[in-house]
């Protein structure tokens, strides 16, 4: 019996895409809910995987398609052996062909035969012992491969170079280079060599000669404009750098290495938009790169353009779908002002992890977006189990430990639990062998928090020793935070009475002072009790104009008053000093300790204080 | 990998040819040449099986080319229309210089098996001149041959591409193993064979879609890659880049394709190429496209020149041999010469410049030899002089001596 009647398609409903939610536990104290983006982004992320092509994978079928043919070819000529049996050329190329086909055993059989016929060629002699030191580096091939360098060839010397480069013996491999480029001061392959290892030996403005003369002989050298950019770069020259990578760009833009060196330091010197039409530019061919994704994501998220950023990150998540890809996912909606997206983001971020210690850039951008969401109770409860493995994880070079650590301080400072985020500050120094940013803001806190906060006198010369100590050492600080820190210890040796050593160390500052609200107003504050009121008045005045931010002009109008009452005290005008006083006080969503301060001076004045309306 | 295997259908055709009449009653003493039953591997040759006969007819010796009826290649349209574009490319070079010559057209071998059940089987062949002269020994065996003979030689092999080009016709595998010579008085001449893979300019591509080139990958020029080893247009080019890889093979121990892709930049940028056209279907936007990217990434590729690695050619040619190679080989189609008859006046400047050489050393050697001569006479007499001198001997000269 035949069905006739016709195939219907039934319609569908659309959806709104849900949020996927996992419930981590069934307790119903601890009831953790696990958010993750909606199926549907997942599963189209997935799929964007089957669109995309890889260079690597195209060059692995050529080698792939070519080793059937090789192979072939091989047993062709093998066939030639009564014509041309006996000759060096012939056993050679059989070795080629079997090398390729990856049958290196044989090969180096066929090999040995060529060395046998032509005992005297070195180009033999040095490919039979590089294949003896492709087997094993540590082998005796090194003195064979000497012993052919020895005569002079310069093709054997090169090998040679490498190969003491290999054992990591560079100080060899630099002499041999030097014998290299003796023997021929143009070749092209000794200058980029020798350049090459002088690189790789932290001496740049040697290299530079070398490839200078390297790049004569052959214009068209991508390798040596981009060692050229790395050595300019190494000399601190970035425009030269910059140059000679986009150079090397220019001739070779399938080299993913120097697109991403290249887009670097555009990012670098702050022309991130001109490295998205190169990263677009090689995406175009090869889709499989997760990193060269990651920096053109990162170039539209530098520049704003947020859902450019998103779009590319997604792409990234269909070749690589990592933690790193997700997490980058998330700051971008957080940059979006989609926190509620971010956060589910960053909950899948966290499902994608494999090892712990690659959790702590994710961890730090986490509490970072607490901390600036506001979810100051999230974050500390969080944060305190961890807090000290964290603290374990730093490392000169890492300082994600101390981001999420200065994450945490926020967040008891944000929750006004100041003292003990004064404590953990404390421990937190105490721990450190050596200064780095994140102490530095450590030090400008407890320097706060000691001589404003607190006003704890000896705590408040302690940090500012602390801080002078810093300012000492042989620690290259930026000129930003060095700045900061200079200030602030010139403020709390005002506030400790010590005005001329508070002059000689804002000295410094002084040149930089029309920068900054919070240096206009410790030239203020010194002017105020060098009994200047006038003139303290003008610069807290314009640092009131300069802050940004509603809280801090709030805050510097508070001690701007408190300041102008306090010297009409000293001058002996109650009156106005009372007015002051109030203003003080009038000031809403200032700081609580000024206010306390003004409260106090001014019962001391009339010891009755009238409520301000 | 590619042990061929010996196939019933092979052997069949061998047998039925080497026991059997003469074929189409003219083609006697058959013997296959390109398959060895006893490793049971096919030698050289992946369409055909070639047989060496005597032809009645002219008492020549004749080559008689056999589709392969191995299994895994009979059901395959290409090879088939391969095979049989041969003959008819072949036939209009009948009576054409340096160019093979076709002996008999298409025609079918067919054989009866008596059954049951009974049917025949026809295998499809054409003959050919039988030409003995190999060139593969002046690539193979480099050190028997110094570089005049080599220059000599390809200059023979340009001659010989340049008479197929003339004609309209790409080889597109060109090879040392598919040139043959012989002499006629004591002129070589070389000439192209296994025409399998050549098109003539103006048909139709067999293949619509050609992904991958169709000879000797490591001889295969990069747009043969992209997609571009059918486009008519272009095929002159392709058989350029493989003669540059010939020339450089007459000097180096190494491979040109070999060298030209260690350091993977040949293959990426092919792999980039591919990626970049693999929307692109029309032949003449494809072309268009692939000029438009490989201008931008020709400069990535470093070539192998004369002064690489083992490269053992004469100081005095290395500059010359190196543009030849450059006009044959560079990575940009457009950029390779237009014809080889540019190539072939450099290596003219070449053999030149080495016979100018030789004849300076001839020279500056007879000098040296006269001067030696002299040296010897004047010592020997010195000697003599001294030997006289010694002996006390003076004989008192004669008025008249």
């Amino acid at each position: 019996m035949i069905d006739e009647t016709p195939a219907t398609i039934r319609s569908d409903l659309s959806v709104r895409s849900k949020v996927l939610r996992i419930p981590v536990t069934d307790s119903e104290q601890l009831r953790a809910i696990y958010e993750l983006p909606p199926l549907s982004e997942i599963l189209a992320i997935q799929s964007l995987s089957s669109e995309k092509i890889s260079l690597d994978e195209t060059m692995e079928t050529f080698t792939t398609s070519t080793k059937d043919g090789l192979y072939e070819e091989f047993l062709r000529l093998k066939g030639q052996a009564d014509l041309v049996g006996q000759s060096s050329t012939y056993l050679n190329r059989l070795a080629v062909l079997l090398e390729k086909v990856g049958r290196p055993a044989e090969a180096e059989g066929y090999l040995s035969k060529a060395v046998k016929q032509s005992p005297n060629d070195p180009y033999l002699r040095s490919r039979l012992a590089i294949v003896g030191l492709k087997k094993d580096l540590n082998s005796d091939a090194i003195y064979e491969l000497e012993k052919v360098a020895a005569d002079g060839d310069i093709h054997s010397n090169l090998n040679l170079s490498l190969a003491w480069m290999f054992r990591r013996d560079l100080s060899k491999a630099i002499s041999v280079a030097d014998r290299i480029v003796a023997m021929d001061p143009l070749s092209y392959d000794a200058r980029l060599l020798r350049g090459s290892l002088r690189l790789v030996s932290g001496r740049p403005e040697l290299a530079l000669r070398d490839l200078r003369v390297a790049l004569e002989e052959r214009p068209n050298s991508a390798v040596a404009y981009s060692n050229m950019g790395v050595a300019y770069l190494l000399l601190r020259n970035m425009e030269k750098a910059l140059s000679a990578v986009r150079r090397a760009n220019l001739i070779d833009p399938v080299d993913r290495n120097i697109v991403a060196l290249l887009s670097d330091m555009y990012e670098a010197t702050g022309k991130v938009e001109k490295s998205i039409p190169i990263l677009s530019g090689y995406l175009e061919f090869d889709q499989k790169e997760a990193d060269i994704w990651d920096r053109l994501a990162k170039a539209y998220y530098i520049l704003g353009r947020h859902n450019e950023a998103m779009r590319t990150l997604q792409n990234e998540a269909s070749v690589q779908d990592d933690h790193a890809v997700w997490n980058n996912m998330a700051l971008v909606a957080w940059a979006n002002g989609e926190s509620d997206k971010a956060s589910r983001l960053f909950s899948h971020a966290f499902s994608k992890l494999g090892k712990a210690e690659e959790s702590e850039a994710l961890v730090a951008n986490y509490f970072e977006f607490l901390d600036a969401t506001a979810q100051y109770s999230t974050l500390l409860e969080i944060a305190s189990p961890i807090i000290r493995q964290v603290s374990k994880l730093r490392t000169r070079d890492n300082v994600y430990p101390d981001r999420i650590f200065l994450a945490y301080i926020s967040a008891l400072q944000q929750l006004r639990r100041t003292d003990e985020a004064a404590a953990e500050a404390e421990e937190y120094l105490s721990r450190q062998e050596e200064y780095t940013l994140p102490a530095i803001n450590m030090v400008n806190f407890l320097l706060f928090h000691y001589t404003i906060d607190t006003k704890n006198e000896s705590k408040a010369r302690f940090y500012a020793s602390r801080a002078l100590e810093l300012l000492n050492s042989d620690i290259r600080l930026p000129t930003k935070p060095r700045l900061r820190l200079m200030n602030n210890l010139a403020y709390t040796y005002v506030e400790l009475g010590m005005l001329e050593d508070a002059k000689r160390y804002f000295a410094t500052v002084r040149p930089h002072i029309e920068q900054d609200p919070f240096f206009l107003a410790t030239q203020g504050l010194i002017l105020f009790r060098q009994g200047d009121w006038r003139d303290g008045l003008v610069y807290y005045k314009r640092a009131v104009d300069f802050s940004k931010s509603h809280r801090l002009r709030q805050q510097l109008s508070q001690k701007m008053h408190l300041e102008a009452a306090r010297s009409f005290v000293a001058r002996g005008d109650t009156r106005s000093a009372r007015s002051e006083y109030i203003r003080v006080l009038q000031i809403k969503n200032g700081s609580t300790v000024f206010d306390e301060e003004a409260k106090q001076e001014v019962q001391g004045l009339s010891g009755v204080l009238r409520q301000p309306r | 990998m590619c042990e061929l295997q010996m196939s019933d259908n092979r052997s069949f055709l061998i047998d039925s040819l080497v026991s059997g009449p003469p074929l189409d009653g003219r083609y006697e003493e058959i013997e296959c040449v390109n398959y060895d039953p006893t490793l049971r591997t096919k030698l050289q040759g992946f369409f055909s099986l070639v047989f060496k006969a005597r032809d009645k007819l002219t008492d020549r010796t004749v080559a008689i080319k056999f589709f392969d009826p191995d299994p895994s290649k009979i059901g395959d349209p290409y090879r088939i229309s391969a095979f049989q574009r041969e003959p008819v490319l072949l036939q209009q070079l009948l009576g054409k210089n340096r160019c093979l010559q076709l002996v008999s057209g298409l025609n079918n071998h067919v054989v009866r098996i008596v059954g049951p059940p009974t049917f025949e089987m026809r295998f499809p062949y054409f003959v050919i001149e039988w030409i003995e002269g190999h060139i593969e020994q002046y690539f193979q065996s480099q050190d028997s041959y110094d570089a005049e003979a080599k220059l000599r030689l390809f200059r023979d092999v340009l001659l010989s591409v340049e008479a197929l080009h003339r004609n309209e016709i790409h080889h597109r595998d060109l090879k040392p193993d598919n040139f043959r010579s012989y002499f006629d008085n004591i002129k070589r001449i070389v000439v192209a064979i296994d025409l399998g893979t050549a098109a003539r300019l103006g048909t139709v591509p067999i293949s619509g879609d050609y992904s991958g080139p169709v000879g000797f990958l490591w001889y295969s020029a990069p747009e043969a890659y992209c997609g571009l080893a059918g486009h008519r247009q272009i095929a002159r080019y392709t058989d350029h880049f493989a003669l540059g890889c010939m020339l450089f093979e007459l000097f180096s121990p190494d491979y040109f394709g070999e060298q030209l892709r260690r350091s993977g930049q040949f293959d990426r940028v092919c792999a980039a190429l591919c990626h970049l056209l693999l929307n692109v279907k029309d032949p003449k936007d494809r072309v268009q496209q692939y000029d438009f990217h490989m201008e931008k990434l020709k400069y990535a590729v470093m070539l192998p020149t004369f002064r690489s690695r083992g490269v053992v050619a004469p100081a005095s040619i290395g500059d010359l041999l190196d543009r030849a190679l450059r006009g044959l080989t560079t990575m940009h189609f457009r950029d390779r010469v237009q014809s080889l008859g540019e190539t072939r006046q450099l290596i003219d400047v070449a053999l030149r410049v080495l016979t100018n050489e030789r004849e300076s050393k001839r020279r500056i050697e007879l000098k040296r030899r006269i001067k030696q001569n002299r040296i010897e006479r004047i010592e020997a007499r010195e000697k003599r002089l001294q030997e006289r001198l010694e002996s006390n001997i003076f004989v008192r000269r004669l008025p008249n001596d």
